[in-house]
C-alpha cells in the first residue's frame, strides 16, 4: 500500500510541470520570506498552481504537496541530523522555522507547520518504524505547546497512513484523546482525531477488526477510541457488521454509548439504518435512560440523512421519539434535543411542534432553553412558528422578559418578513390576556431604538376600530418617550372610526402633560402639516399643552418658598450628587457590558463645568441638562412608586369581560 | 451707638413701604415712646379717614398731652416731592383732611378735649425745592405747635434710641449677630443659629418684667421679627421670616412659661403683639403659595426632577404643619384671647381648604419619614373637633388615613421601604437617589404605622388593617412614644427643644393577627392626661408651633381620647 508521502513522489513524478513550478513557487517563498505570493511571478506558472490547487487565492492552499517540497527542499539545503528518535524531526522543523520566519510572524505558516509535521511523521514512521510513543509522552503543554499542537495536527493528517501495531496505536490514540479531553488547558479538536482513526479503519478493516477485537479485549478501555472504530468498520461492512458484532455487544452498558455514536457518524444512512437506529433508540431507552443524550444522536443522524430528507414517516416518527425525550426535565438531553434541531435542514411540523410541546412543560426554563429555541426559529423562518412560540412563551411563562433572548430571530423576520412580524406583533398587543401583551411589549421595547421609534409595516387602520382603540391602549400603557411610543400610533389620527381617532387625540394631550414639548415635537416631525386634518390636531394638542403648562407648572416659577433651590436646598444638593453617582455608575456598568450604546459615543471631558456652545448655536448646552438622553413622564417624578405600581397593574390588567364593552357599544354604534 | 449702626437703622427704614411694613412697625415705636394708641392704619385701611393713619394719645416734648394724628407716607410717597405734594389726594390733600375732619371717641373721657397735633410721617426726605411751598403751606395751615414732620432722620433717631439701641445694638455681640442675621437672612439652608443666639442674649439682659426694659425687650423682639420680615420680602422668599417668627414665638413663650408669667396681663398683651406679626408673616406666606399650592400636585416642583420623589413629600408635610398652625392662630385671630365668634364657620372654611389642598397633592400620601405622623397626626386632630364635625369631614379623613396607608405599602413594595424610623434625612436621601439600601437605614420600627393603625379603630377600618397586615413583617416593632411627665417638666421641654430621652416606648409589639382583638386592646390603653398652662393661658394652639417646630411626636393622649370616646 502506499503511503500518503509515496503518493505525494509519484503524482509529481507524473505532473513534471506542476513539480517544477512547485518547487520555483517554495523557491520563492523561502527567498522572500512569504506564503503569500503575488498574481505574477516570472518563470513560475501561477495559473497551473492555481488550477491544482496548490495555490488559492494567491496563498499555500494545497498544503500537503507545498509542504513536501518545502521540507524536501529544506532536507536539501540544510544537512539535518535525522535519526530513528523523532525528535530530530522535530528540531528539523524548528530550524526550518527559525531560518524562514526568524523573528517575523508569517501568516499560514502554522498551517504549514502542521503540514511539516504530518510529512516528518511519515518519514520517520516510514525510515525508522517510528511508533511516536515516547515521543508523545515527552511532550507537555507547559513546556512545549506550540510543538503539540503542531504535532497533534500532524498526527491527525498523517494518522491513516502510519503503519504502526495495533497496541501502540491504541496507546498512542489514548493519550492524544487525554489531551483533547483536557480541553482548556489543550485546545485540541478532538474530531480531527477520531476522524484520522475513522479513516484509517475504513482503509484497512483489517486492522479494523483488529482494534475492534483488541479493544474488547480490554478491561477498560477509552470509549472514544471504540467510536472511530465502529463508524469506520460499519461504513466498510454495512449492517452485516452491526448484526455480526453489535447486535449483542449494544446491551452491554460498556460498549452501548461508543456503539451509538460510532454509528451516528457513519455516512451514509438509508431504510436500514433508520430501522435499525429506531430500533436501537427504543430498546436503548428502556434499558438506561442516561444513555438517552445518546440515542437521541440517532434520531438526527436520520433526520440529518440526506438520503432520507424526504421521508416523512421517518422524520415524524424521528419527531415523536425527540417529543417524548423533551417531555422528561433532563436539561442536557433538552439542550442537546434543542441544539441539534437548529441544524436539521428540512424541519417538519412535527419537529416544530416539539419546540412548543416542550414550552408548555412545567419544567420548562426560559433562561435555560430559550436561547436555543432563538437558533431554531432562526433558521426555521416560518412567522406561523414564530407566533406559536411566542403564543406559548406567553402562556407557559407568564409576563417574564423573552426578547433578548429571541433577538436573532426577531431581527432575522424583521428583516425578511417585516409586514407578517409586524401583523404578529400587533396581534399580541391587542389580545385581552395581559401575558400575550406583555411579550408583545416586551418586543416592542427592544425593538425600539434609544433614540428613536418602530413603525408598523402592517396597515394598523385595516385593523377593526375596537382593535385599533386597544392598540393605542397597550402601545401608550408603559408611558414611553412620544419619539418612541407616539409615531407608530399616529396613522390612527386618519382613523374611519371617529370615536377612535377623537379618543387618541384625547390620549396625546393627556400624554402633553407628561411629556410636553417633546410630545409636539414628535407630531411635528413625523404629521404632514400641509394637511389641514393633521395640522388642526397638532394646534389642538399643542393648544392643551401650552395651557396646561401655563396652569399648573409656569405659576410656580416665581415661587422661591416652594421651589427646593431655596427650601430644600442642602438636601437637594445631596440628593442630586448622590443621583449623579448612582448614574455614573449604572451607565458605567452598562457600558462594561460591551452592548451599551455609550459604547458608540465619543466621549469628550469639558474642562470647566458651566456647559458648551457650539458653532452655530445661540444657547449655552447646560451639563445637568444632556446628564441624561432620555425623557420620563412628569408623573414619573411627582409620584414615582405610585407611577410603577400602576404601570405594572396596567401591564397584568385582564381586558376579558366588560372592560371595553363601553368602546365596544360606542363604536357598535357609530 | 455708631455711625455705621445708624445707617443700617437708616436703610432699613428708608426701604419700607407703607402699606404693610411703616403701619406695622410704626406703632412699635409709638408703644415704645409711651404713646397709647387709639386706632391703627390697619383698622383704618379699607375707611375713609381722612389722613389719620394712626391716632394716638401722648405728650410732646414739652409734656403736654395731645390726641396725635399721624399720617404715614411710605414707599413711592416716602419722599415730599412737587409731584406728590398738591396733585389730588396727595399729601397736601391728606394734611388737610387731618385737620377739617373730626375724629371722636368718647370711649376714652378726655379725648374729645384733647389738643390735636398732626404729624406726616415718612421714611424719605422733603425735597430741597418744594421746602419753600410746604413750609408756607404749613405755616399758613397751622400754629407751631400743631403740626410735625418726622422724617428719615427724625425716625432714625428716634428707633435709634427707643429700640435698637437698648438690645439690639447695644451691645458688640448682639451687634455682630443681628448683622450677621440680615446678611445671611436669604442664605440656602439657613439654620439661623445667629439669630437664635441674638435673641437669647436679649432675654439674658432682662432681669424682672416691671419697668421700660421689658416693654422694650418684646418690642425688640417684635422689631427684629418685623426686619426679618421685611427683608425676606425684599428677597422675595418668606420661609426666613417663617421660620424665624417660629422660633421667636417658642422661645418667648418659653421664656414666659419658665418665669411664670403666662398669668401676667402686662406680659400676654406684649406676647400677644408678637403673635400678632407672626400672623401677618404666615398670612402673606400662605396668600403667595396656597393658590398654587392647591392646583393639582401644586407642591411639586417642577424644577425638583428625581429629588421630588422626597422632596414633594418632605414638602407637603412641612407645608401642612404650618398651615394647621396658621388656621389655629387665624382661630384666635385680631386679639388672640379668645376663638373667634365665628369659629364653625371659619373651621369649616378652612377645613374646606384643607382638604382641597390635600386632595390636590399626592405628596401627601407619601410619608417619607416616621416622624410624619406628628403632622398626620394635627391633621387627623384639626378635623376632630366635634363642634364642627361634618360628614364630608370623616369621609375626608378617613380616605386620607387609607389613603396614606397604601401610599407606605406602594412604597414598601416598590421600593422596599418603610419610613426611616430615626428620621435621618440623610439616609432617605442616599436610598432614593441610589435605589439602594444603606445599612444604617432602620424601617423595621415606627412610631407612624402604629399610629395609623390605631387611627383605623377609630373608623373600624377591619380590611385596611387586613390588607396593611398581610405587608408588614412579623419582625416590625411597632412602638407609641409617651411624654415621661414623672420625670421631666414635658411642657417646658415642649417649648424649648426636640426631645429624646424625654420620651418613653410604649412596645415594642408586632401587630395583631385580628383587627377585633386589636381594637379591643386598643381601647384600653393607658395613657396620660396633662393639663398645659399654655391652654389655661388661652393659647393652645402654641402647641401645635412646639410640636412642628421641635419634631416632638404628639401625645398619645390627643388621639387615644377621642377613641375612647
Amino acid at each position: 500500500m502506499m503511503n500518503k508521502i509515496e503518493r505525494i513522489k509519484y503524482e509529481l513524478e507524473q505532473n513534471k510541470e506542476l513539480d517544477s513550478s512547485l518547487k520555483l513557487i517554495v523557491n520563492y517563498s523561502i527567498k522572500n520570506g512569504t506564503l503569500i505570493f503575488p498574481p505574477k511571478i516570472d518563470d513560475i506558472n501561477i495559473e497551473l498552481l492555481h488550477s491544482q490547487t496548490v495555490l488559492k487565492a494567491n496563498r499555500v492552499g494545497d498544503n500537503q504537496k507545498f509542504a513536501f517540497q518545502f521540507y524536501t527542499k529544506y532536507l536539501e539545503t540544510k544537512k539535518f541530523d535525522l535519526d530513528e528518535s523523532f525528535n530530530s524531526y522535530s528540531q528539523s522543523i524548528r530550524q526550518i522555522e527559525e531560518d524562514f520566519c526568524g523573528e517575523k510572524h508569517i501568516t499560514g505558516f502554522s498551517n504549514l507547520k502542521r503540514e511539516l509535521f504530518a510529512i516528518a511523521i511519515l518519514k520517520a514512521n516510514a525510515a525508522y518504524g517510528e511508533t511516536f510513543i515516547d515521543y508523545i509522552k515527552s511532550l507537555n503543554v507547559e513546556t512545549c505547546e506550540d510543538e503539540l499542537h503542531s504535532f497533534f495536527g500532524g498526527y491527525c493528517i498523517a494518522v491513516s497512513y502510519l503503519l504502526i501495531n495495533v497496541e501502540t496505536f491504541y496507546k498512542n490514540a489514548k493519550h492524544l484523546i487525554g489531551w483533547t479531553e483536557k480541553e482548556s488547558d489543550y485546545h485540541l479538536p478532538q474530531g480531527r482525531l477520531l476522524n484520522g482513526i475513522r479513516n484509517k479503519i475504513h482503509k484497512d478493516s483489517s486492522y479494523g477488526m483488529k482494534c475492534f477485537n483488541y479493544v474488547l479485549g480490554l478491561k477498560s478501555f477509552e470509549t472514544d477510541f471504540l467510536i472511530p472504530i465502529i463508524t469506520g468498520l460499519y461504513d466498510k461492512k454495512g449492517i452485516s457488521f452491526y448484526n455480526e458484532f453489535l447486535e449483542t455487544l449494544i446491551l452491554d452498558d460498556r460498549y452501548s454509548i461508543p456503539i451509538i455514536c460510532g454509528l451516528t457518524n457513519i455516512g451514509s444512512i438509508g431504510d436500514n439504518e433508520a430501522k435499525l437506529f429506531f430500533s436501537i433508540h427504543e430498546n436503548v431507552s428502556k434499558l438506561n435512560t442516561d444513555n438517552l443524550i445518546y440515542s437521541s444522536r440517532l434520531l438526527f443522524a436520520i433526520l440529518n440523512s440526506p438520503n432520507l430528507r424526504t421521508e416523512l414517516d421517518y422524520q415524524n416518527q424521528c419527531a415523536k421519539y425527540l417529543e417524548e425525550l423533551v417531555m422528561v426535565n433532563n436539561p442536557n438531553l433538552i439542550r442537546y434535543v434543542l441544539r441539534e434541531s437548529e441544524y436539521v435542514e428540512n424541519q417538519t411540523n412535527a419537529l416544530q411542534m416539539l419546540v412548543v410541546k416542550l414550552i408548555s412543560q412545567p419544567h420548562f426554563q426560559a433562561e435555560e432553553y430559550l436561547r436555543l429555541i432563538d437558533h431554531i426559529l432562526w433558521s426555521s423562518k416560518e412567522i406561523e412558528f414564530f407566533k406559536q412560540v411566542l403564543f406559548a412563551l406567553a402562556e407557559n411563562c407568564k409576563f417574564k422578559e423573552v426578547a433578548k433572548k429571541l433577538n436573532s430571530s426577531i431581527h432575522e423576520f424583521i428583516e425578511k418578513q417585516k409586514k407578517e412580524f409586524d401583523g404578529l406583533l400587533i396581534n399580541l398587543l391587542i389580545q385581552n390576556q395581559p401575558y400575550y401583551r406583555f411579550v408583545g411589549f416586551d418586543i416592542f421595547n427592544s425593538l425600539t431604538p434609544l433614540d428613536g421609534c418602530y413603525i408598523f409595516d402592517f396597515d394598523i387602520l385595516t385593523l377593526k376600530p375596537l382593535n385599533q382603540y386597544k392598540l393605542w391602549v397597550s402601545v401608550l400603557v408603559g408611558y414611553r418617550e412620544p419619539k418612541s411610543a407616539i409615531p407608530c400610533l399616529l396613522p390612527l389620527l386618519k382613523s374611519e372610526s371617529p370615536f377612535v381617532k377623537e379618543a387618541f387625540i384625547c390620549k396625546l394631550e393627556e400624554y402633553s402633560e407628561n411629556y410636553g414639548g417633546s410630545l409636539t415635537e414628535v407630531m411635528k416631525d413625523r404629521l404632514d402639516l400641509n394637511d389641514a386634518e393633521s395640522r388642526m390636531v397638532y394646534e389642538r394638542v399643542e393648544e392643551y399643552m401650552n395651557n396646561f403648562f401655563t396652569d399648573n407648572a409656569k405659576v410656580k416659577n416665581d415661587i422661591k418658598e416652594l421651589n427646593p433651590q431655596y427650601s430644600q436646598n442642602k438636601m437637594f444638593k445631596d440628593f442630586n450628587k448622590g443621583y449623579a453617582r448612582n448614574m455614573g455608575k449604572l451607565m458605567q456598568k452598562a457600558s462594561d457590558d460591551g452592548s451599551s450604546f455609550l459604547n458608540l459615543i465619543t466621549k469628550v471631558q469639558l474642562l470647566k463645568g458651566g456647559g458648551w456652545k457650539m458653532e452655530g448655536s445661540e444657547d449655552i448646552s447646560k451639563l445637568a441638562k444632556i446628564s441624561s438622553s432620555y425623557s420620563l413622564p412628569r408623573r414619573c417624578f411627582i409620584e414615582p412608586e405610585h407611577f410603577d405600581w400602576e404601570q405594572s397593574k396596567e401591564l397584568t390588567r385582564d381586558w376579558d369581560g366588560n372592560y371595553f364593552a363601553e368602546i365596544k357599544n360606542i363604536l357598535d354604534n357609530e | 451707638m455708631s455711625s455705621s449702626d445708624n445707617i443700617i437703622i437708616q436703610e432699613y427704614l428708608s426701604s419700607l413701604k407703607e402699606d404693610n411694613e411703616l403701619d406695622l412697625l410704626f406703632p412699635i415705636l409709638l408703644n415704645i415712646m409711651g404713646y397709647r394708641i387709639v386706632q391703627t392704619a390697619k383698622e383704618s385701611k379699607g375707611q375713609s379717614q381722612y389722613g389719620k393713619d394712626i391716632i394716638a394719645i401722648g405728650k410732646d416734648k414739652h409734656g403736654i398731652k395731645h390726641r396725635w394724628y399721624f399720617e404715614l407716607k411710605g414707599y413711592k410717597d416716602r419722599d415730599i416731592t412737587d409731584k406728590n405734594f398738591g396733585i389730588r389726594d396727595g399729601i397736601l390733600e391728606s394734611i388737610r383732611e387731618a385737620k377739617y375732619t373730626a375724629f371722636s371717641d368718647s370711649s376714652i373721657p378726655e379725648f374729645n378735649h384733647l389738643p390735636i397735633k398732626i404729624v406726616v410721617v415718612h421714611n424719605g426726605i422733603l425735597k430741597p425745592n418744594l421746602r419753600p411751598t410746604f413750609e408756607g403751606f404749613i405755616s399758613a395751615e397751622f400754629k407751631p405747635e400743631e403740626f410735625e414732620r418726622w422724617d428719615i432722620y427724625h425716625l432714625t433717631d428716634l428707633f435709634s434710641e427707643f429700640l435698637f439701641s437698648e438690645y439690639l445694638l447695644s451691645d458688640s455681640e448682639s451687634n455682630r449677630l443681628f448683622k450677621r442675621t440680615l446678611a445671611f437672612l436669604d442664605a440656602p439652608d439657613n439654620d439661623f443659629l445667629d439669630l437664635k443666639k441674638l435673641i437669647e442674649i436679649q432675654f439674658e439682659k432682662v432681669s424682672s418684667i416691671s419697668g421700660r426694659a421689658f416693654k422694650k425687650l418684646f418690642a425688640t423682639l417684635n422689631l427684629v421679627t418685623s426686619i426679618i420680615f421685611h427683608y425676606s420680602k425684599e428677597n422675595d422668599n418668606l420661609i426666613s421670616a417663617k421660620e424665624c417668627s417660629d422660633y421667636i414665638v417658642l422661645k418667648t413663650w418659653a421664656w414666659i412659661l419658665l418665669n411664670k408669667f403666662e398669668k401676667k396681663q402686662s406680659v400676654l398683651n406684649e406676647f400677644r403683639k408678637i403673635l400678632k406679626t407672626q400672623y401677618q408673616i404666615l398670612n402673606s406666606y400662605f396668600s403667595k403659595t396656597f393658590g398654587v399650592a392647591t392646583i393639582e400636585n401644586g407642591l411639586y416642583a417642577e424644577n425638583g426632577t428625581s429629588f421630588e420623589a422626597v422632596g414633594y413629600p418632605l414638602r407637603c408635610f412641612e407645608y401642612l404643619s404650618d398651615l394647621i398652625y396658621f388656621c389655629n392662630l387665624r382661630i384666635y385671630f385680631p386679639d388672640f384671647d379668645r376663638k373667634s365668634k365665628a369659629y364653625k364657620s371659619l373651621h369649616n372654611f378652612q377645613k374646606d381648604k384643607i382638604i382641597e389642598l390635600v386632595e390636590n397633592n399626592s405628596g401627601f400620601f407619601r410619608p417619607q419619614l416616621d416622624n410624619h405622623s406628628i403632622p398626620i397626626l394635627q391633621l387627623f386632630l384639626f378635623f376632630m373637633d366635634k363642634t364642627t364635625w361634618r360628614q364630608k369631614d370623616i369621609n375626608f379623613i378617613a380616605s386620607y388615613i387609607f389613603g396614606t396607608i397604601a401610599g407606605l405599602l406602594v412604597i414598601k413594595l416598590k421600593r422596599g421601604r418603610f419610613p426611616e424610623g430615626y428620621n435621618r434625612i440623610n439616609l432617605l436621601l442616599e436610598y432614593v437617589s441610589a435605589d439602594l439600601k444603606p445599612d444604617e437605614y432602620i424601617d423595621n420600627s415606627s412610631i407612624l404605622i402604629a399610629v395609623l393603625l390605631e387611627l383605623l379603630v377609630l373608623h373600624n377600618a377591619k380590611d385596611t388593617y387586613e390588607n396593611i397586615k398581610s405587608h408588614i413583617d412579623k419582625n416590625m416593632h411597632l412602638q407609641i412614644a409617651h411624654p415621661n411627665i414623672d420625670d421631666y417638666d414635658i411642657e417646658q421641654l415642649l417649648f424649648e427643644k426636640h426631645m429624646d430621652d424625654e420620651y418613653y416606648i410604649e412596645g415594642p409589639f408586632s401587630i395583631d393577627d385580628n383587627f377585633d382583638d386589636f381594637k379591643k386592646k386598643v381601647k384600653v390603653k393607658e395613657y396620660s392626661t396633662m393639663n398645659f398652662r399654655t391652654d389655661e393661658a388661652g393659647f393652645p394652639f402654641l402647641r401645635i408651633l412646639a410640636h412642628k417646630y421641635f419634631k416632638n411626636e404628639i401625645f398619645p393622649f390627643e388621639w387615644r381620647e377621642l377613641l375612647n370616646e
